[in-house]
């Protein structure tokens, strides 16, 4: 199974290659923040260097935190399972203030829609859905 | 027949509008489990020229669908072939169109032959410069295999439908239409299309067409119809592709039915079933079109060579919202 890591990896790379709008602004809004995503126990700091969205090593000041388990994230991407439902089953929680969280809902929104224009988002998706066959 | 003859000229080419260039083919095909609905398309604002396809199938109570893109297509059209790749798309052989589809899901090879000559060309001029090209072949007998996931089906000249579509316009922009087709029968066929703004507020032009035995018996057009979209389906419509579904509405917003009223004609549209194909807005980086593909019921009374003609038969509806 593909490291979550290496494939979050590609997926900002791809961003950047094929969404450049949505990779700028992206970055914009992280600015000086860090996001921390857990996904099964895998920790991905989420921060912006050189205009540029990278996942970064020992975060400790991240004012998001977002913890998913894989069955989860992967029923949100399958579009089986809303937000709101994901919250309400326990396999999603967000922490942080309001502003953060409100800034962690726009960062969602800007790399959804930026996956949404970018092709090689579509085979990144079947990689996933393929290994965890949905 | 290739459905490219009733639309040779293409004549609306030019740097100026190349950005927005769009150009369709999209074919039903009613069979005995549902409705099968399949879009190839080319989007010409892409360097690569980059080939859309979405497949759909209506069976029982879901909907199972594929979307894909690829810069590897090629649409010829002085052979009237949009192809995907070499097992997926609409091919010009010597017996006719094929519909071949190869995937997890899908996998068909189905001979299109037309029971009658395309539409001549129908051109929407809506507000920006936008225009959309219409061309139809609404009585089509398929034949050949289909298989939706583990089920295959054998199909021997089943109903269908295949049109042509092509223009100048933006996911996004102020367009939008509401279309259908009718299985009605071997010897009639049934369309309608009513083109919009976005919001359906304001309407560029509407039209109901009936064939009998491949000859346009009856048209109806422009002020002579009522047209009414009523209710809301308010049903659970999936997205696709399914990762779409974090990006749009949960409620799916078509109507519950459409009523079309004229001299000589009764015909009503039920939503029975509703998928929707969320397609990016190309002016709006954060905006998200959806295509309404409704799997329907349609009744028809109409006044037509001499005799009052009652239909009920199955349909596939098309609501195209901002």
């Amino acid at each position: 199974m593909a490291d979550l890591r290496a494939l979050a990896v590609r997926s900002l790379e791809a961003l950047q290659r094929e969404s450049p709008w949505h990779a700028i602004r992206i970055a914009a809004t992280l600015a000086n923040d860090v996001v921390h995503l857990e996904i099964d126990g895998v920790a991905l700091d989420l921060a912006a260097r050189g205009g540029r969205a990278v996942l970064i090593a020992d975060a400790t000041n991240a004012s998001l935190r977002i913890r998913l388990d894989e069955h989860c994230l992967t029923a949100l991407l399958a579009g089986v399972l809303t937000p709101l439902d994901a919250l309400e089953s326990g396999g999603f929680d967000a922490f942080g203030t309001p502003d953060a969280l409100l800034r962690g809902d726009r960062l969602a929104r800007l790399y959804l829609a930026g996956a949404a224009r970018s092709r090689s988002h579509q085979t990144l998706y079947e990689e996933w859905i393929d290994e965890r066959q949905i | 027949m290739m459905l490219s003859s009733a639309a040779p000229a293409l004549a609306l080419h030019g740097p100026e509008q190349g950005r927005t260039r769009k150009e369709w083919l999209h074919c039903v095909v009613f069979t005995a489990n549902g409705p099968l609905i399949v879009n190839f398309s080319v989007d010409y604002a892409q360097r690569d020229h980059e080939v859309r396809s979405v497949v759909l199938f209506h069976e029982g109570d879901r909907w199972i669908g594929e979307t894909r893109r690829t810069s590897r297509g090629r649409f010829a059209r002085g052979r009237g072939d949009l192809v995907v790749d070499d097992e997926n798309g609409l091919f010009a052989t010597a017996s006719g169109p094929e519909l071949r589809l190869s995937s997890r899901a899908f996998e068909a090879r189905l001979t299109l032959r037309p029971r009658m000559a395309p539409t001549p060309p129908s051109r929407t001029i809506a507000s920006g410069g936008l225009r959309l090209c219409w061309s139809a072949i609404p009585a089509v007998a398929a034949t050949g295999r289909l298989r939706v996931g583990r089920h295959v089906q054998a199909l021997h000249s089943a109903p269908a439908y295949q049109d042509h579509n092509w223009g100048h316009f933006g996911w996004g922009r102020s367009l939008g239409w509401e279309w259908g087709c009718a299985a009605c029968s071997e010897e009639w066929a049934l369309t309608w299309m009513r083109t919009t703004d976005r919001v359906g507020a304001r309407e560029y032009g509407r039209t109901v067409l009936l064939w009998h035995r491949g000859r346009n018996v009856r048209s109806w057009h422009g002020p002579e119809l009522e047209w009414h979209c009523e209710g809301d389906a308010g049903m659970y419509a999936p997205v696709f592709p399914p990762q779409f579904a974090l990006l749009a509405p949960a409620h799916c917003g078509a109507p519950a039915r459409l009523r079309v009223r004229g001299p000589g004609l009764e015909l009503r549209v039920e939503t029975r079933s509703v998928a929707c194909v969320a397609v990016p807005d190309e002016d709006d980086p954060l905006g998200l079109t959806r295509i309404l593909e409704v799997e329907a019921h349609a009744e028809l009374r109409v006044d037509v060579l001499g005799e009052r003609v009652a239909f009920a038969a199955p349909a596939v509806a098309e609501y195209v919202r901002g």
